[in-house]
């Protein structure tokens, strides 16, 4: 079949069409998604909102909620997108902050997973195994070094706010009343409500189910998304990679970026680059910056969820999606910047592949202490300390 | 030109024409890498097919990890 499609170029074109078309009805449901957790929130919390987020205002724990959600579920995007619509419905922004940085770190586990496929091959398991970590060491450090800052001055909140404010007109996200998006997604979700109503659910139940529909909306259509765009633009992806090679370390990290926008999934794009650098033909120092697009290139999915989001929490879903992104952007100038910075996570990644290579009980180790034992171990003393 | 002065910039000339040799050799052994990694780049959809064997990799990483607990420990 895939054959008669490849030498047939009306039926590629008609077949790329539809394939477009779908990506387009699933982009929408994603919004739709995402407004009905923003409303679903706001319907069964109403103004007790932020006592329900109580529990996650210290920011450790906040951090390892985003940490966990985004391991477990294998997806940055859908757990961003998840908490834009948390912060529609009224969730504090200085709460999502940490989550929002909790799921850069939870999202390299896909990656190591992936490096594992290759672990009987001892050299190419060692440089896969270095590519895949290389990722979480450099968001481990972000979060090392941004966090407190964060915790202390609210940099990222403040910037965040500022160019929400600035791109906000009015009470709804739209650049000058150019908002297209809000009569699109605003009747199915309302149509819901309605429709729950009508049934004679309670705001709260109402509010609820809405939520957890948003919710598993979003994953299923992030997932869809992915596959789509994986099959859809590997062609393009070879095109941006053939451009970057031999170009250095900002190609690397554009190439890296746009890769992510067009398949929207960090994972995928960091997961595509460990066989390459397995193989000896990426050196660990020329996927680092292909790496470091990843995290800013996945911030596109939160952004494209934030313009669902009407109403008066508007601007603070755009503010969170904002702070993902600059976030992620500050996070590379800062550290691949700073070339004492830059080193560590290479350094951290080929010690550990080392290791690896020599025995698997360290894979299993670090896996354990980065997802189990530290974020247990750093509750348990935020908890004494805020 | 004492001789020692002379003997300097033969040497001089030497390492001069090495360094050169050295810059066209590592361009060589550039251009072969990039070679390489196009080619690499291209057979780019064999890989993204592997992405989708977590579960399977998992497996057999477990194991490979009950091995290695019995023989270390």
């Amino acid at each position: 079949m895939n054959e008669v499609v490849a030498k047939n170029p009306t039926m590629e074109g008609s077949s790329n069409w539809k394939q477009w078309l779908g990506i387009a009805f699933l982009v929408y449901l994603l919004l739709v998604a995402v407004g009905m957790i923003g409303s679903g929130f706001k319907l069964a919390a109403g103004p007790q909102a932020k006592d329900l987020f109580e529990f996650a205002s210290n920011p450790i724990t906040a951090l390892v909620i985003g940490v966990l959600a985004t391991a477990l579920i294998q997806s940055s995007s859908t757990v961003t997108s998840i908490i834009v619509g948390l912060v529609a419905g009224g969730m504090p922004v200085e709460i999502a902050i940490p989550m929002v940085m909790g799921a850069n770190i939870g999202t390299t586990v896909t990656n190591t997973i992936v490096s594992l496929g290759m672990m009987k091959q001892g050299e190419d398991f060692r440089r896969a195994f270095a590519a895949a970590t290389i990722h979480d060491f450099f968001n481990v450090l972000s979060v090392v070094i941004f966090l407190p800052l964060e915790v202390a001055f609210g940099f990222l909140e403040k910037m965040g706010a500022y160019l929400a404010n600035l791109m906000v007109g009015g009470e709804s996200v739209s650049v000058k009343g150019f908002n297209f998006i809000k009569p699109l997604v605003k009747p199915p979700v309302e149509f819901l409500k309605d429709s729950f109503g009508s049934i004679g659910f309670t705001d709260m139940i109402s509010g609820v189910v809405l939520s957890i529909l948003g919710i598993t909306l979003i994953f299923f259509v992030i997932t869809a998304i992915g596959k789509i765009l994986k099959v859809v633009m590997v062609g393009k992806a070879k095109d941006i990679l053939h451009k970057a090679v031999g170009r250095g370390p900002i190609s690397g990290i554009t190439s890296g970026t746009l890769i992510t926008v067009l398949v929207q999934s960090s994972s995928t794009t960091t997961s595509l680059i460990v066989p390459l650098a397995g193989s000896g033909v990426f050196t660990l120092r020329q996927v680092y910056p292909f790496t470091l697009g990843a995290n800013i290139g996945t911030t596109i999915t939160a952004l494209l969820a934030a313009t669902a989001i009407t109403g008066g929490n508007a601007v603070f879903a755009l503010q969170i999606a904002l702070i993902h992104f600059l976030y992620n952007l500050i996070g590379v100038i800062f550290i691949y910047g700073i070339p004492f910075l830059r080193e560590i996570p290479i350094y951290a990644a080929e010690t550990l592949a080392g290791l690896a290579q020599k025995n698997k009980l360290y894979v299993a180790g670090y896996m354990l202490l980065l997802f189990v034992i530290i974020p247990l171990l750093l509750i348990g003393i935020s908890e004494l300390l805020f | 030109m004492s001789e020692i002065q002379t003997h300097k910039q033969a040497l001089k000339e030497k390492i001069d024409e090495l360094e050169a040799k050295l810059e066209i050799l590592k361009g060589e052994l550039q251009k072969e890498e990039e070679i390489e990694q196009h080619k690499a780049i291209d057979q780019l959809d064999l890989y993204s097919s592997d992405l989708d064997t977590s579960f399977n990799t998992l497996k057999e990483f477990m194991a490979i990890l009950r091995d290695e607990f019995k023989k270390t420990f």
